[in-house]
């Protein structure tokens, strides 16, 4: 059975459940306790287990991610919130330096169990500084997992999985992703296992790699293309970028020969580098035409409501791009 | 002088053949009439005879090696003949230009890499197969329509002709299942082009007493000659109905396609010129393919290149169907049983020997009104052969 819920009650419920679960889990970031989070994504958890729990922290990405490596070390399951994922770039110095390397360095002594929640993405001209996509910079870094959940179901099982990882563990969840509402199993101990990718769709046609918000804008594309030009497309969800599914992403190759690789990133330096890569490396004999690749324009994102639309890809450039390939035009 | 082996032309569209294997080895003593190796065409496989008894003194091509019409392949020395030639012949290259559509790229075949892969498998030459893709490049389907096209037994002989359809585009991946015999594959890749046509139909019941009793009385022609018969000579009157959807004009011969039922599958030889044949002509040449399509013998110009086709399920005891094009044709007329059923006659209802008529159309092509107007002459004829004359 399963019920319906917003992907922000969502991570709400995995919160709720793994703090009830394991003691050993908190939770800390700016404004998360007495206001509950600007998506609403903490509301009422300091009322079950109070303060101590659940901490507002002042404004330093720097101390508060150090704060979050430390109590790791100590034996705790911290759930640091970044509040923005822009902002995480203040602390770069505590999660790639220590967080990502200390279970390395000492010889798996120790581990950091931490969870890093960090909300990003396009949203109404949220401009240059709030908008970004960042996830590529954390898979280029040994020692760091990196989840982008598509869906309520994905922010449910992937925000548990998270916290019970030894590893420190990046949880991107795109703002305009929390009020969709979405079907989520009744089971208290759902989980989706890390490094598993979900074909959410299947097609023949060819194959679209995605993850995050740009999973329900390829299905949307995808659909237009069935309904008006007979073609069927897989579309396969990431789900977890480290450790990333390339079985996945190679039985797609094979079973289509035609791939787009689509997120919302810019593109120069993206995740979908890596994929195509990685496919002309591996599956270069399933290809039946070139791997396009589908991500932000290299530009900081514009406030400007026009040029911001512009500069990533949404259902109906996805669908281009997918006809590009089905029809031979690339 | 040695008997020079070349490639042969079996038909007149055959530009060039490929080496399937050699049966005989250099040296081998060879009598007249011995098969020396099988060569392949779009369509058939065919083995070269020697026409000389001696030795194959030397094989000029390998398998797998694509040779022009007339091209030298191989030589047999006489029975008396003392000459050591082997050295004397000097390798001819005679390798056919590949397909202009095939662009190369410089030195190199652009193909994607899966369709390389398919082309491995499949011991085809990618410089052998036609490329639809940017710039020209060979993609999965061009192979499979290549590795399709070439049956590797004769029970491919007249599989439904041999252009893959270039008017439209069709859904990407339409690959059989690879269990299926080669005719199979065929029929399944054409259908596949086929359903994405833009296809309409017209239909009708003609009362055929007139007919039906002329083909209990004669007995030298059935039905389906009857329909030949009259299809061919409507035709030259309504040229849209035979339009070739690769030029976009009409077909010049009167060429009409009858689909015949063999245990393998679906084939469709033609009755050549149908439209100067007398009805007894027209079907002692249906005999003639019905018989060698069902023994899979149909030689090279018996299909293909059909104008118009008819399928006619009379025999199965069947009222009606409704039949796919097969293109490059824009048109097929799908005939049922000649039964009994209710006419009405004045104000009265009668038996009355009856058929029923539908023509499918490509609409590209064909409008309805045309397509309708043919219907009716055909109606017409049906209902009195004396039109016809």
């Amino acid at each position: 059975m399963a019920h319906s819920i917003t992907f922000s009650e969502a991570t709400l419920e995995a919160m709720r459940e793994e703090m009830r679960r394991d003691p050993t889990v908190f939770l800390m970031g700016e404004d998360i306790a007495k206001q509950g989070g600007i998506f609403g994504q903490f509301k009422g958890l300091p009322q079950e287990f109070g303060f101590e729990r659940v901490r507002d922290t002042p404004i330093s990405e720097a101390a508060l991610v150090g704060a979050g490596v430390g109590a790791a070390l100590t034996g705790t399951r911290p759930v640091v919130d970044m509040h923005f994922a822009d902002f995480i770039t203040c602390s770069m110095d505590e999660l790639v330096n220590q967080a990502a390397k200390l279970r390395y360095m000492f010889g798996e002594q120790c581990s950091v169990p931490m969870t890093l929640r960090a909300p990003d993405g396009i949203t109404k001209s949220a401009a240059a500084q709030h908008s970004q996509s960042l996830e590529a910079w954390f898979v280029h870094t040994p020692g760091l997992e990196v989840v982008v959940p598509a869906n309520a179901r994905d922010a449910k099982g992937l925000l548990k999985s998270a916290i019970r990882s030894d590893n420190p563990t990046l949880y991107f969840e795109h703002k305009t992703l929390f009020t969709q509402k979405g079907e989520v199993p009744d089971d208290d101990d759902f989980t989706i296992p890390l490094g598993k990718a979900e074909t959410v769709r299947e097609g023949r046609d060819a194959a679209i790699i995605t993850y995050g918000i740009t999973v329900g804008r390829a299905l949307e594309a995808a659909d237009k293309l069935a309904r008006e030009e007979n073609i069927e497309v897989r579309v396969v969800n990431l789900r977890t970028l480290w450790p990333l599914d390339y079985d996945a992403i190679a039985d797609a190759v094979a079973a289509t020969h035609r791939v787009l690789v689509a997120h919302e990133a810019v593109r120069v330096g993206g995740l979908g580098g890596e994929i195509a890569a990685f496919i002309g490396e591996h599956c270069f004999d399933d290809l039946d035409a070139p791997v396009l690749r589908l991500g932000a324009a290299h530009v900081p994102v514009p406030f400007s409501p026009g040029l911001q639309d512009a500069m990533f890809p949404k259902a109906p450039a996805i669908a281009n791009a997918v006809l590009d390939l089905v029809r031979n035009r690339r | 002088m040695p008997a020079e082996i070349t490639m042969p032309k079996l038909g007149l569209t055959m530009e060039s053949g490929t080496i399937v294997r050699w049966l005989k080895a250099p040296g081998e003593r060879i009598a007249p009439g011995d098969p020396l190796l099988e060569v392949s065409t779009d369509k058939i496989n065919y083995e070269v005879e020697s026409p000389v008894a001696g030795t194959l003194a030397q094989r000029i091509g390998n398998d797998g090696d694509e040779f022009a019409c007339g091209a030298l392949i191989g030589l047999v020395t006489l029975e008396n003949e003392t000459v050591a030639i082997a050295a004397a012949a000097s390798p001819v290259s005679v390798r056919v230009p590949r397909h202009e559509n095939g662009e190369r790229n410089g030195e190199r075949t652009v193909a994607s890499p899966a369709a390389r892969k398919l082309a491995r498998e499949h011991n085809l030459d990618v410089r052998d197969v036609r490329g639809s893709g940017p710039r020209g490049r060979i993609t999965l389907s061009d192979v499979l329509a290549r590795a399709t096209a070439q049956p590797t037994d004769k029970a491919g002989a007249a599989a439904p002709a041999e252009a893959p359809l270039r008017t439209h585009t069709a859904p990407a991946q339409s690959a059989a299942p690879a269990e299926l015999d080669p005719l199979r594959r065929t029929i399944f890749r054409r259908m596949s082009d086929v359903g994405v046509l833009p296809l309409a139909q017209v239909e009708t019941n003609v009362r055929v007493d007139a007919v039906h009793a002329l083909v209990t009385r004669r007995k030298d022609f059935g039905w389906t000659a009857f329909a030949v018969f009259a299809l061919a000579r409507l035709l030259r009157e309504h040229p849209e109905l035979r339009t070739d959807a690769r030029s976009g004009r009409p077909a010049e011969a009167l060429d009409i396609g009858v689909a015949a039922d063999t245990p393998r599958g679906l084939l469709v030889p033609v009755v050549r010129g149908a439209a100067d044949l007398s009805l007894a002509a027209i079907q002692s040449e249906i005999l003639r393919l019905a018989a060698a399509a069902r023994a899979g013998s149909l030689a090279p110009a018996d299909s293909g290149g059909a104008a118009f086709s008819l399928s006619n399920v009379g025999p199965q005891g069947v009222e009606r169907v409704a039949p796919l094009v097969d293109p490059p044709q824009t048109a097929i007329l799908g005939m049922g049983a000649v039964t009994r059923r209710p006419a009405v006659a004045g104000d009265a209802i009668v038996p009355a020997w009856m058929v029923t008529l539908v023509l499918t159309f490509d609409h590209r092509f064909i409008d309805g009104a045309p397509a309708a107007r043919f219907l009716a002459a055909l109606a017409g004829a049906f209902a009195d052969p004396g039109l016809l004359l």
